[in-house]
């Protein structure tokens, strides 16, 4: 039993047999064959050497017959390579002494002989290391047959273990049977968090290399509350664990009895409770919640998922995907908020020290306004099957809000003429998460129909902190009273204006918070899809008159760690089985 | 050089320069493959201590041998002498530039 630490980053508990990815997206299978199957893996590694050995023949006859000999020389070579007396020499030697699979004596020897060739001085022979790589998948793709598709095609429940997952190797990835996340590296806010967040899936990032110590169809569990990954456990552990996702599991179902009951509180005011979706899918979840709507729909996932930029229909299907199934309760699409470094279609920004405060979300949108215009129209396309809002994010002028808001005037014009129908009459909403937006929010809520506070970005800006760096991340605190005073500055003034406001970020979905937001008066929630009933169960448990009062006294309060505290000191007190 | 090993057995061996500028790299380490697999003799290349098959490509290109850099070959059976003599004039004539 080994067990690894990482960071918790999607929780829940799941036990089962291991898929371990390599780098480039193929499955390194089972290490080890059993003893009486020597004769019979010695066969299979034969035909599939034969079998991409006629590949490369093939491919060598092709390309010397399309542009001649000199051309297909590679192929030859390659065929060579494969071969060559002392790899088989060596693969039989690891298939017959050391019991491994075929595959994974390929994927070991090949994979030694990159590297060294990648260790090799002059450049022309590191190159080479590709062709070395080209033959082993050739090799491996003649083993596995379809075993060797990523994460698309899976038959059973399994763990994906891997150093770093791509967003296009998780955007087609089998979600019957993905039951959780490990990977070397990477964070929380890193595409495979979301991802497994998306899919309320655990997940723990961040252990460290590993992937040597383990081999596909090994039993692995992953704590996604503790941050644990144990590979190998004892029968004890795997006891322990069972019984504790059966309780989770039981948990659910308590809050499952929550779906159709409304979130008003113990002295009858109405709380709207809305999801925070990435992924169109997501809003089955939200559903079966019983969401009143969809409160974020972030629209990262459309760019960050395809190789090129993606066209207006791509936006459209995903769009009229969550429309429709929402049908009267409305979803608010957030416009792209991604850095120009994330947009491989787009020239890199030349002076990115510091992308939070560089090129990125309306600021990028604004400079590159046919890609904007192409999500506004589809947005604006989807609008006529539902309740479509559309929120621009990162706002930091008005200057900005109204070039926004010009445009997609504009590309209502366009539409309109085109005689496309779409809702005229849309809401049209921004993100408050500037400090700037704060502070001038008199004026910024006369020119909006909505206002959302998105906190993980206010929190950063307002006090200066990136949260990824780990030695200035303890300044980073949702509780901080510099927070909490520039929330209370908003809802006050959207209030005064009777602008609908919404809170959309992190904090909303944390059951410490749930008070003190409503007693700053927010009456609309967006929070992620999984904790809508405890949200819910809380909404039901309080009075708006008490969390008034807790909003009082934390107000007054002088530092994060008092408030926090104190917040969960009286959720304590209303819902007591809520405290972790 | 030319001697009879204690088995009776024809042997050769030469010290040779890569003259290729791109050294020993895929086909040109295919064609040294290929041309000793057509001979009577088992040849041997070595270099910085690993002596590896010279009609195994993969164990060719992994000498990782540079232009000017010294090979040692080392062949036996009925065609050692003619083996190296033909891998001496296939090396030192610069005998493949490889562009791709």
């Amino acid at each position: 039993m080994k067990k690894l630490q990482g960071i918790a980053v999607s929780p829940g508990v799941a036990i089962g047999e291991a898929l371990v990815m390599d780098n480039e997206g193929f499955r390194i299978p089972r290490r080890f064959v059993a003893r009486n199957a020597v004769e019979q893996e010695l066969e299979r590694l034969e035909k599939a050497i034969d079998a991409a050995s006629d590949e490369i023949e093939r491919n060598q006859k092709a390309v010397a017959h399309e542009l001649g000999d000199q051309y297909a020389a590679i192929f030859e070579a390659h065929l060579r390579m494969l071969q060559g007396a002392k790899l088989r020499g060596e693969l039989e030697e690891m298939i017959c002494q050391r019991h491994y699979s075929p595959e994974y004596a390929v994927s070991r020897t090949f994979r030694r002989y990159a590297e060294l060739f990648e260790r090799l001085q002059a450049e022309s022979f590191a190159s080479k290391a590709n062709d070395i790589r080209d033959i082993e998948k050739r090799l491996l793709r003649n083993l596995l047959g379809h075993r060797r598709e990523g994460l698309s095609k899976l038959t059973s429940p399994v763990l994906v273990l891997a150093h770093n997952l791509t967003p296009s190797e998780t955007a087609n990835l089998d979600r019957h049977f993905v039951q959780g996340f490990v990977t070397e590296v990477g964070g929380p806010g890193s595409h495979t968090a979301v991802v497994a967040g998306a899919l309320e899936i655990p997940a723990v990032l961040g252990t460290g290399p590993f992937l040597n110590e383990v081999s596909g169809g090994d039993l692995v569990i992953i704590d996604g509350d503790a941050g644990l990954v144990i590979l190998h456990p004892d029968e004890e552990t795997i006891a322990r664990y069972r019984h504790e996702a059966e309780e989770i599991r039981s948990l659910a179902l308590q809050l499952e009895e929550l779906r159709d009951l409304p979130a008003v509180t113990s002295d009858g005011t109405q709380i709207t409770l809305l999801g925070n979706i990435e992924f169109p899918y997501e809003v089955d979840h939200c559903v079966a919640r019983g969401a009143d709507g969809i409160g974020l729909y972030r629209t990262e996932f459309l760019y960050l998922e395809a190789e090129k930029e993606p066209d207006e229909e791509v936006h459209y299907e995903a769009y009229c995907r969550v429309v429709k199934t929402m049908g009267e309760k409305p979803v608010t699409i957030r416009t792209f908020d991604l850095g120009a470094d994330k947009v491989p279609h787009l020239p890199a920004a030349e002076d990115e020290r510091n992308p939070f405060l560089g090129l990125r979300s309306i600021r990028l949108a604004l400079r590159n306004v046919p890609m904007f215009r192409t999500q506004l129209r589809a947005a604006l396309r989807a609008s006529a099957f539902g309740n479509v809002r559309i929120m621009f994010p990162l706002v930091s002028t008005l200057l900005e809000l109204r070039q926004a808001k010009m445009v997609l005037a504009d590309v209502m014009e366009d539409l309109e003429e085109r005689k496309v129908p779409f809702d005229r009459d849309l809401d049209i909403g921004m993100m408050v998460e500037v400090p700037s937006a704060c502070v001038m929010i008199d004026q910024f809520v006369n020119e909006v129909d909505f206002l959302s506070i998105g906190t993980n970005d206010l929190i950063q800006y307002t006090l200066a902190v990136d949260r990824s760096n780990k030695d200035v991340v303890g300044l980073y605190n949702s509780s901080d009273p510099s927070v909490l005073k520039l929330i209370d500055v908003v809802v006050r003034a959207a209030d005064a204006r009777g602008v609908p406001v919404n809170l959309c970020g992190q904090m909303s979905s944390s059951t410490v918070y749930t008070m003190l937001l409503l007693g700053l008066g927010l009456r609309r929630l967006s929070v992620t899809p999984g904790a809508i009933p405890e949200i819910k169960k809380i909404c039901r448990s309080v009075t708006i008159a008490s969390c008034k009062e807790v909003a009082q006294r934390a107000l007054a309060m002088e530092n994060a760690r008092d408030i926090k505290s104190f917040l969960k000191g009286e959720l304590k007190k209303w819902v007591p089985e809520f405290v972790p | 050089m030319m001697s009879t090993s204690s088995m009776d057995q024809p042997s050769a061996s030469r010290i040779l320069r890569v003259q290729n500028p791109e050294g020993l790299h895929a086909r040109a380490a295919m064609e040294v493959a290929k041309l000793l697999s057509g001979f009577e003799a088992k040849v041997y290349l070595v270099k910085g201590g690993n002596r590896v098959d010279g009609t195994d490509v993969l164990e060719i290109l992994s000498l990782g041998a540079m232009q000017h850099q010294e090979l040692m070959v080392e062949a036996c059976g009925a065609q050692a002498a003619e083996a190296v003599e033909a891998l001496a004039a296939l090396l030192e004539s610069s005998f493949f530039d490889e562009s791709m």
